[in-house]
């Protein structure tokens, strides 16, 4: 291969040209073409040296930052895109976000935040979570709260009360946990805010309907106490008194007999009067009483209730009655009838002396004053006078239902009179019931 | 003749058992409530005693507890008679040492029947 391409140099022009034929013209084409490919060969190998590498690497750098640049554009988006997610987060969450600084003042609140505070959120960044806390007691709390999760560095829970702007208050759930930054240094409070005032409302309405069947539960346990004693006390006298019948009738002894069948009568009236007071409370508290009101005279009226009341009265006990004003009311007769008998019955129960009876009529009610000089009733238990079976500890043995006064309170209520009394222990009770004339005014 | 006090607060049902106790034979004394029933007792010491527990003044319970702890009286039967029917009442009444316990309303006989036994058991 050397010898031709030297001897291709040493050729002159004119050698060239002497040595022309067809034949080497075609050899002297062929070696150029061999010549020019082995410098292309020669250009390529070349082209495999250093220059053209930085070249190659510049490129590829060129192209990895492109293609970097493109990752990183991604990234940014993709960053930008997730904030917004997370702002949008913050900002739409149901539940109120407020950030505070180590002051426990306001960095930054969320949109739900700022109803339940019910201000616009530049009134609120700047100032002091507490501020919006409902009254001093609240505020101190939530400031040993905030001191106290700052100290442990732990989420912990505080129920405190807010008072909105147009003043309602809610009652909320307080979340705080700290926020750190990087070199785990205080950055913020972040106080969670959950309006818990329909679970507050809720269990208000639990706590009332777990104290409406305790006193149900009561109420019961109270009547079968006092149904058992009151049962059985009449009971036992029809038993024994039927006992005695049926030894007297043998012995033909009719003064013994009358006395026990009166004795049994007694006894079953007793119990009628006893199942009527239920009967009354349950048509009372079914609303089933109808109001029927007419024209009467009240001292006549009053005068025939005495006359029934005076077999209940003890020896030496009588009823002082006494009528101030007009004489002619229009009014339910049965109502204030069973209002004035209820009144002195207890009045002969719970006193032996004399009874004190006041009705006036003034230009607009009825007034009707009955006083004793008994027991009394002891100034702790007077809150339960009007409750359902309730007596009061000094009754001791005197009987009755606990209904008699619960009954005339709803009797009185029903023709939207009122009842009141005063009482002392061993000095003696006085009701007063007021109850508004229908055609006055 | 044996004595039976009868101490109960009920008008009617005093009456009553005392007409009964009085149909089978027995000498009986009456007392309207606990304190009277307890003068009563010690005055007339009687051979039993039939007593409610609710009463005015000084209850059933009360009552027997005096009883027992005076020397001369702490051996007279004691038969409460009652219209309560708390469980609580009645082992409070036989734990104090109580003869029997009858329950208003009664029957006769079963109320004799307690009688005897506890004027027998004296015997």
């Amino acid at each position: 291969m050397n010898q031709p391409r030297g001897g291709l140099r040493n050729i002159s022009p004119e050698g060239q040209k002497m040595k022309t034929s067809d034949f080497d013209k075609k050899s002297f084409s062929g070696l150029r073409k061999k010549a020019e490919e082995k410098l292309r060969l020669e250009k390529r190998e070349q082209a495999k040296g250093s220059t053209p590498d930085i070249e190659h690497e510049l490129n590829v750098y060129e192209m990895e930052l492109k293609m970097q640049n493109e990752e990183l554009l991604q990234a940014q988006s993709k960053l930008k895109s997730s904030l917004k997610e997370y702002e949008e987060l913050f900002e739409y969450s149901p539940t109120g976000y407020f950030l505070l600084d180590k002051h426990g003042v306001v960095e930054k609140v969320n949109a739900r935040g700022t109803t339940l505070l019910g201000v616009e959120r530049s009134q609120i960044v700047g100032k002091p979570f507490s501020t919006f806390l409902n009254g001093e007691e609240h505020q101190d709390n939530f400031y040993r709260h905030r001191i106290s999760v700052g100290e442990s560095q732990e989420l912990h829970h505080l129920e405190t009360e807010i008072r909105r702007k147009d003043n309602t208050v809610l009652y909320v759930l307080l979340k705080n946990a700290v926020v750190k930054d990087e070199d785990l240094k205080f950055k913020h409070l972040l106080t969670i805010t959950i309006d818990i005032s329909d679970i507050r409302e809720h269990e208000k309405q639990i706590e009332l309907a777990l104290r409406h069947s305790r006193e149900l539960s009561d109420m019961k346990s109270r009547f079968i106490t006092m149904a058992s004693h009151e049962f059985r006390t009449p009971l036992a006298t029809v038993l024994s008194s039927t006992s005695l019948l049926e030894q007297y009738t043998l012995a033909k002894t009719d003064d013994k007999i009358d006395k026990h069948i009166n004795r049994i009568r007694t006894s079953v009236k007793d119990l009628t009067a006893i199942l009527d007071e239920f009967l009354s409370l349950e048509t009372l508290e079914s609303g089933k009483v109808q109001i029927s009101r007419s024209t009467f005279s009240l001292p006549e009226f009053c005068n025939r209730i005495i006359d029934e009341i005076k077999p209940q009265l003890k020896s030496g006990q009588r009823v002082n009655y006494r009528h101030v004003g007009d004489k002619e009311i229009t009014e339910d007769k049965k109502i204030v009838q069973h209002i004035i008998v209820n009144l002195l019955s207890n009045a002969c129960k719970y006193s032996n002396e004399e009874i004190v009876f006041l009705t006036e009529i003034t230009w607009d009610k009825l007034i009707i004053r009955i006083s004793d000089h008994g027991i009394g009733i002891p100034l702790e238990e007077q809150k339960n006078l009007f409750s359902r079976f309730f007596r009061a500890r000094n009754v001791a043995t005197i009987q009755g239902t606990g209904l008699g006064l619960n009954i005339v309170k709803r009797y009185v209520e029903l023709i939207n009179g009122t009842i009141k009394f005063t009482s002392r222990v061993n000095e003696g009770t006085t009701f007063v019931v007021e109850i508004p004339r229908i055609n006055a005014g | 003749m044996k004595t039976i006090l009868v101490i109960e607060d009920n008008l009617e049902i005093r009456e009553n058992v005392a007409e009964l106790l009085e149909l089978k034979g027995y000498n009986v004394v009456v007392a309207n409530n606990g304190r009277v029933g307890l003068e009563a007792a010690i005055k007339h010491r009687p051979d039993l005693i039939v007593c409610d527990i609710l009463m005015p003044e000084l209850n059933g319970h009360d009552v027997l507890i005096t009883l027992k702890n005076r020397g001369e009286t702490s051996t007279i039967p004691f038969i409460f008679l009652t219209a309560s029917v708390e469980k609580k009442e009645i082992k409070q009444g036989l734990d104090l040492g109580a003869a029997a316990y009858i329950r208003k309303p009664f029957e006769d006989d079963e109320l004799m029947q307690e009688v005897d036994r506890c004027l027998n058991n004296d015997n």
